[in-house]
């Protein structure tokens, strides 16, 4: 019985830890730097450095993506707020930092994984899923009793997206966006 | 005893914003960084600051109803009269908590009210637009004539994994 109490007891700790965790309350704590994931410093003060490592985390974390909100956070040193060096450092090394995470969003410079595939290559991929995602059509194609019935997800579930009134909503009602590149496609 | 764990486990899980801003779009993410430290000033320069920032058109219109512009002209006067001080002292008695019978401490505040602002601005307003483009939800531009669009962006856009790529690829950091 004391075992399971206390098995009972360490449960309720860790599950604990997350949630106590999301309010900072441990707030020495230090965030994880991972190689290649921040820029080297520039040259200067102290102040500015400091300033501008708080900058470019401040920029990473608002423009990057979910890893980069992992591991950095919003820095301000108050008592810093009057030292010019620091305030210029902080600025500069968010615009600078901030930018050069723009690229990954979209475009000709965005970088590769921003698809699911790199390009659509009849030889390899019987559909694009880039368009179409893994659930409509393409990887399972179960039946399909109307013509107008898509296959994939959709067609399992059959309710989504039938036409001629066989369908309580006019198109898919979850994802009814007009996205590319999604699991479950447009 | 089950019952205790689970009131416990609820209380914890209620807890876990730990903001007031907990039912706002990104409330909980973003107001989770205001200062707990510096002067009263600061702190609520930072949180006009990004309140401000979240009322732009870098969210969107779902956003703009959550949230508004808030920089207080007073305090960011240049030099504020003794009856602007007042007048300040009155609306934000219970936030700037100073001794306003000391015109440095007014000065340092005030001072600190401006400098974090458009810190705490770009940093909110970044990191709503960071996050819509995260799902692929660009929000329209100036005369394109739409913040949010829910026919070209659906609750599956959470799941879009192709919106925001890994910059080590490219920055050569």
């Amino acid at each position: 019985m004391d075992n399971v109490k206390f098995i009972k007891t360490l449960l309720i700790v860790i599950l604990s830890l997350p949630l106590l965790a999301s309010c900072r309350w441990i707030t020495s704590a230090s965030l994880p730097k991972y190689a290649f994931t921040m820029p080297p410093i520039p040259e200067g003060t102290p102040a500015f450095q400091k300033g501008w490592e708080h900058g470019c985390g401040n920029g990473l974390y608002s423009r990057g993506n979910e890893f980069y909100r992992t591991t950095n956070k919003f820095n301000f040193d108050h008592n810093m707020i009057d030292n010019s060096e620091y305030v210029f450092g902080l600025r500069t090394g968010y615009g600078y930092c901030a930018y050069n995470i723009f690229g990954a969003v979209d475009g000709a410079t965005s970088s590769p994984d921003t698809y699911i595939f790199p390009g659509y290559d009849s030889w390899f991929s019987s559909m694009n899923y880039n368009d179409t995602g893994f659930f409509t059509g393409g990887l399972a194609t179960p039946f399909a009793p109307h013509d107008s019935v898509a296959g994939g997800f959709n067609g399992i579930v059959g309710v989504w997206t039938q036409k001629d009134g066989y369908s309580v909503f006019g198109s898919d009602p979850l994802w009814s966006g007009g996205s590319k590149g999604q699991i479950f496609g447009q | 005893m089950i019952k205790n764990i689970t009131i416990l486990l609820a209380i914890l899980l209620f807890t876990s914003s730990c903001t007031s801003y907990w039912y706002k779009p990104m409330g909980a993410r973003v107001f989770k960084y205001k200062p707990k430290e510096g002067t009263p000033g600061f702190k609520l320069g930072w949180e006009h600051g990004c309140e401000s920032g979240l009322a732009t058109q870098f969210g969107n219109s779902f956003y703009m109803d959550f949230y508004q512009w808030k920089k207080d002209p007073q305090i960011s006067m240049a030099n504020p009269s003794p009856n602007d001080v007042d007048m300040i002292r009155r609306r934000y008695g219970k936030e700037l908590n100073i001794n306003w019978n000391n015109p440095e401490e007014v000065r340092k505040n005030f001072s600190d009210y401006k400098n974090v602002f458009w810190v705490s601005h770009a940093f909110c307003r970044h990191t709503a637009l960071g996050s819509q483009q995260a799902a692929g939800a660009n929000p329209g531009l100036p005369g394109e004539g739409y913040l949010y669009d829910p026919g070209k962006w659906s609750v599956g856009n959470v799941w879009k994994m192709d919106a925001k790529g890994d910059t080590r690829w490219k920055t050569n950091w």
